[in-house]
């Protein structure tokens, strides 16, 4: 018989086949996973709130369902969390202020609708920097979320707390959002696989915004089989998010092993700024690469100093449209803001009042060179981030290789390959064309079965308290 | 890198119509996050990609791009 505690190591797909066969029950997973959460949240900071009555509720209902043969699908029963920027009816969302969340939702945010309708018991929502405006998981008023494989280091932001509430085991995966690589970010320093979808193919309706035209929603796992079974669940077109579009969905899970046959794998040796991070990240890239061939598919090298401007581009860009939104907290409640994001938002006005459109002419020209410089390749292969987790504290070099890609729009992937000199994971990024997210989960999966995280690690807290 | 002096009074212009008097202590503060830098190198890419002929791109334009399959 499997503890609890190895259960809640499992991937999502292992324990979602064991609710599904009844061999695990949602209530006994539901009070396993609170147990944990109560004995590790305060350590790690995780979890803002945490909804214990409405998972019980959700995992009794999700039980009777089962037993009665309406099984609705791979996340009936599975507890996971949703970042606490994602509105959920009865629920406040703070989005990592103390501005906004006053009053409790009233409507569920679509993602929060996909999970729910997919029979998911959301156990809670998740800490993040204050609007998700920083690449850290700095927040003055919640205070940092601490990275299980590490904590005195930081998981990244801004969906920090999603990303050390699945490490470190405390749910089965987690929602994100990403607008110039938080979901990324906190995967890869946390050694997890979050996807950054095509933009417009998860709606981001009820999800407090940070800039309309870069912010994507998306999954963080522990498997790559976990993020297409997640992404199943939330992609789609929806008729309230304007930005998202009608395409062909779903099937993301039946494609992860696909294989990688004849992909051809461009592999970046230059991003514009010169060496592209640590030896740790260097060898995890090369080896993922590898594994890459080795399972079928050829690589060249490439440089692109595109990937530095473009993210200027989603620098300048993402700047604008948050003052547009936050402004009014500017004005009328400075003092009620961290010093941080009220820094970060100022800075904005230093711009001359015709960068937001001149940042949208460089997006299209460098959007075609993009496509010119990667025309005979399927992927493009580069560093998640160029260094293992850093201390406690904010690094604004973490978004280096993440922002180019919500400027673009395209789907981007990370995947962990390895652990670094201090012991904390380093990952592999891999990005295709738009709407190709199968083309992605494959590749991911070859890297992840055969590349150097050979299917899965786990940090050591909670096992082993670092303290 | 230091902050131009018409960047900063623009700067100070567009802050004040908030009802926030940046102060010297807050230029170096949150000018030492690198805006100098950023606004000469946002120059520089707006001078290279430019042109009346551009149009810009206002939203992610992603419907181009994917396979006619995938699309």
């Amino acid at each position: 018989m499997m503890s609890t505690s190895d259960l809640l190591k499992k991937p999502l797909h292992e324990v979602s086949r064991a609710i599904a066969s009844r061999d695990v029950s949602p209530v006994d997973l539901t009070q396993a996973t609170l147990d944990a959460i109560e004995r590790d949240n305060p350590t790690l900071n995780a979890f803002r709130v945490v909804l214990a009555e409405r998972a019980f509720d959700a995992a009794r209902r999700a039980a009777s369902e089962i037993a009665g043969g309406n099984y609705r699908g791979p996340l009936h029963g599975v507890p996971v969390a949703v970042k606490d920027l994602m509105a959920m009816r009865g629920t406040q969302t703070r989005a990592g202020s103390i501005v906004l969340g006053d009053e409790e939702d009233t409507e569920d945010s679509e993602a929060v609708r996909r999970l729910q309708d997919a029979g998911a018991i959301i156990v809670g929502k998740t800490h993040m920097p204050e609007f998700a405006y920083s690449p850290a998981s700095n927040n003055q008023h919640y205070g940092p979320v601490k990275n299980p494989w590490n904590l005195e280091h930081d998981t990244g932001g801004s969906s920090s707390g999603s990303g050390a509430a699945v490490a470190a085991g405390l749910v089965f995966g987690a929602t994100g959002s990403d607008t110039g690589g938080s979901i990324r970010m906190p995967a890869g320093l946390c050694g997890l696989v979050g996807l950054k979808p095509t933009f417009g193919l998860v709606s981001a309706r009820g999800a407090v915004s940070l800039s309309w035209s870069l912010d994507h929603i998306g999954p963080m796992t522990r498997s790559v089989q976990d993020a297409a079974l997640m992404l199943d669940v939330l992609a789609g077109y929806d008729p309230g998010d304007s930005r998202t579009r009608q395409v062909p969905t779903g099937d993301y899970a039946e494609s992860v092993e696909g294989g990688v046959s004849g992909l051809r794998i461009a592999v970046l040796t230059d991003d514009g700024t010169g060496g592209l991070g640590t030896d740790a990240v260097l060898a995890g890239m090369q080896a993922g690469v590898e594994a890459l061939e080795a399972a079928g598919a050829t690589s060249a090298e490439i440089a692109l100093p595109q990937i530095s401007d473009l993210l200027l581009v989603n620098l300048a860009i993402l700047g604008v449209e948050a003052v547009a939104y936050y402004e009014r907290f500017l004005r009328d409640r400075p003092d009620e803001l961290g010093e941080w994001t009220r820094d970060r938002m100022l800075g904005t006005y230093a711009f001359s009042p015709t960068t937001f459109v001149q940042m949208q002419q460089a997006r299209a020209v460098l959007r075609e060179q993009m496509l010119h410089a990667l025309s005979d390749y399927d992927v493009l292969a580069l560093p998640g981030l160029p260094y293992e987790a850093p201390p406690l504290g904010v690094n604004t070099s973490n978004t280096r290789y993440t922002g180019a890609f919500n400027a673009l729009g395209w789907p981007a992937i990370v995947v962990p390959v390895g652990l670094g000199e201090g012991g904390l994971p380093v990952s592999l990024q891999l990005v295709a064309r738009p709407w190709q997210e199968r083309l992605l989960f494959r590749a991911a999966r070859v890297v992840e079965r055969d590349g150097p995280w050979q299917g899965g690690k786990f940090p050591p807290f909670p096992d082993v308290s670092l303290d | 890198m230091a902050i131009p002096d018409e960047v900063v009074l623009r700067w100070k212009a567009a802050t004040r119509a908030l009802g926030i008097r940046l102060t010297d202590e807050d230029i170096e503060r949150i000018g030492a996050s690198g805006i100098g830098d950023r606004i000469t190198m946002l120059d520089e890419i707006a001078h290279y990609t430019g042109s009346r002929d551009v149009v810009p791109d206002y939203l992610a334009d992603t419907r181009k791009m994917g396979s006619d399959d995938e699309y």
